[in-house]
């Protein structure tokens, strides 16, 4: 099949990259090439001035740099029985601006071609990675050309259905619709799909322990999980839940701290403040045991009476948060549903964490990091080692 | 280049001090040497000297003059 690509823009890769990409061979996981091409865009984004001003462009420079790159490596050690399973076909999410690149980085390493089709929504970001690797594909690492496309087209099923008809993983950031949509789409019969759909997630914070912590370090954590993306990553904590003895102490605190960030940092849109309010206004209209707490309207929060993922239908960015108090562990239960992704911490052990998971059977937490860390870009996504995944494992007798 | 020029040109190039500042740069102290500067100091020294650091070290890296005491476990002597 053909397809008018004069639609696609190509911001790394051109149409006969992509025409000719089932002929492309696939690489071994981790290959020599693709590691070296790697550290190398790590390089180019360090030495880009125009990255400085992007923490989250820097965070995945350093995330691809040589030795973290090897450390990932020997974590794997069946590296020599798996490759590539083809062509990756990544649609990429609109709420977080550099996950296009963990998804790809992934893809590329298991040795696959990959291909991404970015959101319409346009990210500084996206271009200085997306030049970056153009500068390197036709300078010092034009071997690996073939290897990667990056494009934006309207929306389109005819060209979505073309990639979808020629890749071996389909992988889907976004919301149900988005995803429901591209499922539609058929895949050829052995192709496989990972699907990265809307999740919430929560902190649960020990009071007593947070009171022995440097409040403003721990204000400034918090705040890169949160305002840093408009709280709209998967992993920005939307519930706070508080522990322990000291409970009144410690929220005072920790949001005052927090606040001081806010106002000087956070550049709030009016319509994020009326989004809020109408969120907390209308979960209070729909449900039982609602309070709003909170007087200003950068950090708006309401405080449940009882813990229940319902509420997550009235969630939305920029600051809003839901708290509940715990007597006891066991009550965070209810809401590990499969929506939720990620449980960050303070002061509660891990341990204790995972056993309740277990023990319970739940469906949902698949991630647990340290408060201040949602952020960390991690080659395990939502129950997925991503580039194990993304790989063809050869099964031989050693 | 030397060790010393190595490692000087680490800081020069991903913090962008001047190189009479690095006797008593600071993590923290120095805007540009901010968290956000520390991954790419860490990145650019790697590079230098071809090492792959623990974590503990990255973390312990908070001065210029205590980088020099870190690397020596990577047996880059000055």
């Amino acid at each position: 099949m053909q397809i008018n690509s004069d639609k696609i823009e190509f911001l790394v890769g051109n149409a006969e990259v992509l025409e000719k990409s089932a002929e492309t061979p696939v690489l071994p996981m981790f290959s020599e090439q693709m590691k070296s091409f790697l550290s190398d865009l790590s390089r180019e984004l360090f030495a880009d001035p125009r990255s400085k001003g992007y923490k989250d462009v820097l965070s995945y420079a350093y995330w691809i740099r040589s030795s973290s790159l090897q450390q990932a490596e020997s974590r794997h050690n069946d590296v020599d029985m798996r490759l590539g399973r083809g062509l990756a076909l990544h649609i990429a999410p609109s709420n977080v601006p550099v996950n296009f690149a963990v998804s790809m980085t992934s893809s590329a390493l298991a040795g696959n071609i990959s291909v991404v089709r970015l959101s319409s929504k346009q990210f500084v970001q996206a271009d200085i990675i997306c030049s970056a690797m153009e500068r390197l594909l036709t300078s010092s690492h034009t071997a690996l050309r073939t290897y990667f496309c990056i494009i934006r087209y309207p929306h389109d099923p005819e060209i979505t259905g073309w990639l979808s008809s020629m890749c071996d993983i389909r992988i889907i950031w976004g919301g149900d619709r988005t995803i429901n949509e591209v499922r539609a789409l058929p895949l050829p019969t052995r192709a496989i799909e990972m699907t990265f759909a809307d999740r919430f997630s929560a902190a649960v914070i020990n009071s007593d322990e947070y009171l022995v912590q440097d409040s403003k370090k721990v204000a400034e954590g918090f705040y890169t999980d949160t305002y840093y993306t408009d709280q709209n990553a998967c992993s920005s904590p939307r519930f706070v839940i508080w522990t322990g003895n000291s409970v009144p102490e410690a929220r005072e605190r920790f949001w005052e701290a927090l606040a001081e960030l806010v106002d000087r940092d956070y550049d709030m849109q009016p319509l994020q403040a009326v989004d809020k309010y109408t969120a907390v206004c209308a979960a209070g209209m729909s449900m039982d045991g609602i309070k709003l707490i909170s007087s200003g309207n950068r950090i708006v929060r309401a405080e449940l009476e009882r813990l229940t993922p319902d509420v997550m239908k009235f969630k939305t960015g920029g600051g809003l948060f839901f708290e509940y108090t715990a007597s006891s562990l066991e009550e965070i239960v209810p809401i590990l549903t499969k929506q939720c992704q990620t449980l960050s911490l303070l002061g509660i052990s891990v341990k204790d964490v995972k056993e309740l998971v277990f023990r319970n059977g739940v469906r949902g937490c698949d991630r647990i990091v340290p408060l201040g860390q949602t952020m960390g870009l991690e080659f395990i996504w939502d129950g997925f080692r991503m580039i194990e995944t993304m790989t063809r494992y050869m099964y031989y007798d050693k | 280049m030397t060790n010393l020029e190595l490692y000087n040109n680490a800081f020069v190039e991903s913090l962008g001090v001047d190189e009479a500042e690095l006797e008593e740069l600071e993590y923290q102290k120095n805007p540009a040497w901010d968290s956000v500067g520390h991954m790419g100091l860490v990145a650019a020294l790697e590079d230098a000297f071809d090492i792959m650091m623990d974590t503990d070290d990255i973390i312990d890296l908070s001065s210029y003059k205590k980088g020099k005491e870190i690397l020596g476990k990577y047996d880059v002597t000055f």
